[in-house]
């Protein structure tokens, strides 16, 4: 297992042939999709993107077939990172709703809040947009709501949720395909492309010592770690440090007495948007003093929607990370 | 005293009473038609609610959409919340007169958390049984209502061997309890996707259903009422005591199991379109009671429409009070319920040592 997660760039790059072979004996239209989502130069696919023709069709995380007629014209997205998606494809304009804990960019602070995980359907339907971009949360808890959506002539996409970079390369990309702005899309994913390659590279040529590092998601007591499958442990693999809690699964809550044991080099906090001086919290807590981070005072805050949310902001996730554990390396 | 007073005059005038009830119903569920977080001209609405239900529309060119707010999505949910809050207040009625307390309700003797351990179960397991279908979720949410109640009266009859009425209650809390417990555990257990459909289920709602919902619990609603209806008389009966009831001719053992059957369908029913939904099955026939009187025969129709419009009432608050966010429904029902019921007890107090 330790192996694979090692080789893990070159083997989701083949995860996803792998996929792109399997879906393809489904349809077409899905074929070309995937392998687009996975950075590959598609002949075809830049046919269609030069014409930006509509109508697309595009197989959403549901995986149902859905077809969009004519560019959509007005969006309703209820999800934060979808908004910040559709605002990075410059699609603020078109977006009239957005979901109640949507916080960047500030435009979506004054668009119409439609609801969360329940949605307030009567809103959305007053609204009456083209699209509205969902979770697949919302498509296998209130199917019924999404099936007047579309009664009501709005299509819906669903978007599901994401563990790694390429998952949200593919859902930048599926976004940018149903909504017509697949050139900007394939922009988008190139930059984080290659900002993330750029970054991975200097990482594995000037860090020797690696840094183990713990990751806490949410304050003492109840405190919350990134085990494996999270942005966060792929972002600290990239800059070749070690996720102290790799050993683990998604999230998961670990007491102070094994966090203590694991003796992380540095300690990364995202609850800053809603504890005072996480750093000093951490620094002051009893037990730890011998722990190398917090002797060390390697305590640092990032943003949490810039590491756990899967949108086009990860990238300057993993860069603030990478300074901030790697300062001689990465800051300038 | 004045008041006294009044009461037996409104007692003598029943029929006075179900026209109020039957007005304040109406008065609700029109109100729960009209205000909402999007603004729908009165006319229009009523045109869309004649043109659906006898094609008697006079308006041209209704927008799609608002159709449909009206039609699939405010008129159901107005009605899923009469369905639950009639059943809900019916099968508080039935558990109080059966066991002869105003603490009884579906909550306090564990059926609802029976209920909800079903819905949960087969929430998180994605079950649907072979024939059931959809309405997996409420036969299993009824059969773990009823199931709980057998456990509650089997612990009961381990422990006292007659029927006690305290014991009841006791009991219930203790399964209560422990079926919390494993709800928690199903919750702790589950991945956080699971987790939060879960938690937001146990809140309780009645919005995000639809029409679908509405025909999952009509059926077990009418069966429920039904068999509770035809139990009015045993009802009184057990008002008197269970050895009383059996001198004057009741079947005590087969009254008693068909009305707990009957509440416990109410219940599951109840639970499985809404989650858990609290004080609905406390309050309203407590409060019906002190108005109507002992009668079964009145206090079971008159918990059921006082019931439903004081849901559709609470929904309309808890979507209306901070929108377009919505309050949780069960929130509502506690905050009004609650120092409803401690009005009442002392009023009820304070009046007995009146006189």
């Amino acid at each position: 297992m330790k192996e694979f997660m090692k080789k893990k760039r070159l083997g989701s790059i083949v995860f996803l042939f792998m996929i792109a072979l399997m879906v393809g004996c489904g349809t077409e239209n899905e074929t070309t999709q995937t392998e687009s989502n996975a950075g590959e130069e598609v002949t075809q696919e830049t046919v269609n993107k030069e014409s930006g023709q509509f109508p697309v069709t595009i197989t959403d995380d549901a995986g149902r077939e859905v077809t969009v007629d004519d560019e959509p014209e007005s969006i309703v997205s209820i999800q934060a990172s979808n908004t910040e998606i559709a605002f990075a494809l410059g699609l603020g304009e078109k977006i009239i709703g957005v979901s109640d804990y949507c916080n960047y960019p500030e435009e979506a602070l004054e668009k119409e809040k439609v609801g969360a995980q329940d949605i307030n359907e009567e809103l959305v339907l007053s609204l009456l947009p083209d699209m509205a971009l969902v979770t697949d949360y919302h498509y296998n808890t209130h199917p019924d709501t999404l099936d007047k959506f579309e009664e009501a002539g709005i299509t819906v996409i669903v978007v599901g949720s994401a563990s790694s970079f390429d998952d949200v390369y593919e859902k930048i990309a599926m976004i940018g395909k149903a909504t017509g702005s697949e050139t900007k899309a394939d922009e988008i994913i190139a930059d984080m492309k290659k900002r993330h390659e750029a970054i991975k590279e200097i990482a594995a040529e000037e860090i020797t010592d690696k840094k183990k590092v713990w990751v806490e998601v949410s304050p003492s007591p109840d405190i919350y770690t990134t085990g494996k499958n999270t942005f966060m442990h792929e972002m600290l693999e990239s800059i070749q440090a070690t996720n102290a809690a790799e050993d683990h699964d998604g999230w998961v809550k670990l007491t102070e007495e094994e966090i203590v044991k694991l003796n992380p080099d540095a300690i990364i906090t995202t609850y800053g948007y809603y504890i005072e001086n996480p750093s000093e919290q951490v620094l002051s807590r009893e037990g730890w003093t011998e722990v190398p981070a917090i002797k060390n005072e390697q305590v640092f805050d990032v943003d949490n929607d810039t590491v756990t949310r899967p949108g086009p902001r990860l990238i300057e996730g993993v860069e603030t990370l990478a300074e901030l554990i790697y300062p001689e390396v990465f800051k300038k | 005293m004045q008041s006294l007073f009044i009461l037996k005059f409104l007692r003598n005038k029943i029929s006075w009473l179900y026209l109020v009830s039957g007005g304040f119903l109406l008065c609700t569920a029109l109100l729960g038609l009209l205000i909402s977080s999007v603004h729908i001209p009165i006319p229009t609405i009523l045109h869309i609610i004649f043109e659906n239900t006898f094609h008697l529309g006079w308006v041209e060119g209704i927008a799609k959409n608002e159709e449909m707010i009206i039609w699939k999505i405010r008129l159901p949910r107005v009605v899923l919340a009469f369905c639950v809050g009639a059943s809900l207040a019916l099968a508080g009625a039935a558990f109080q007169g059966l066991l002869r307390n105003p603490l009884a309700d579906p909550y306090t003797i564990g059926v609802s958390s029976g209920a909800s351990l079903g819905a949960v179960i087969v929430l998180f397991f994605q079950l649907t049984m072979i024939g059931l279908g959809s309405f997996t979720l409420p036969v299993v949410a009824i059969f773990g209502g009823f199931i709980s109640l057998l456990i509650v009266f089997g612990l009961v009859r381990v422990s006292s061997r007659s029927l006690a009425i305290e014991t009841i209650i006791l009991a219930g809390i203790i399964v209560s309890a422990f079926i919390g417990a494993i709800v928690s555990l199903i919750i702790s257990l589950s991945d956080r996707d699971s987790m939060t459909q879960i938690i937001y289920w146990l809140y309780g709602s009645v919005g995000m259903r639809g029409w679908s919902h509405v025909q999952l619990i009509i059926p077990f609603m009418l069966v429920g009422i039904c068999i509770l209806f035809y139990h009015h008389r045993e009802l009184n009966a057990f008002a008197l005591g269970e050895d009383a009831a059996d001198h004057i001719g009741v079947n005590v053992k087969r009254g008693k199991m068909l009305i707990l059957l009957g509440a416990s369908i109410l219940t599951g029913a109840a639970v499985a379109v809404s989650g858990s939904i609290g004080f609905v099955g406390l309050v309203i026939p407590h409060l019906v009671r002190l108005v109507t009187g002992p009668n079964h025969r009145h206090v079971l129709p008159l918990s059921l429409l006082v019931g439903g419009a004081f849901l559709i009432l609470a929904d309309l608050v808890s979507r209306t009070i901070i929108a377009p966010k919505e309050l949780p429904i069960g929130v509502i029902t506690a905050l009004i319920g609650a120092p409803v019921f401690a009005l009442l007890l002392i009023r009820e107090r304070l009046g007995r040592r009146g006189t």
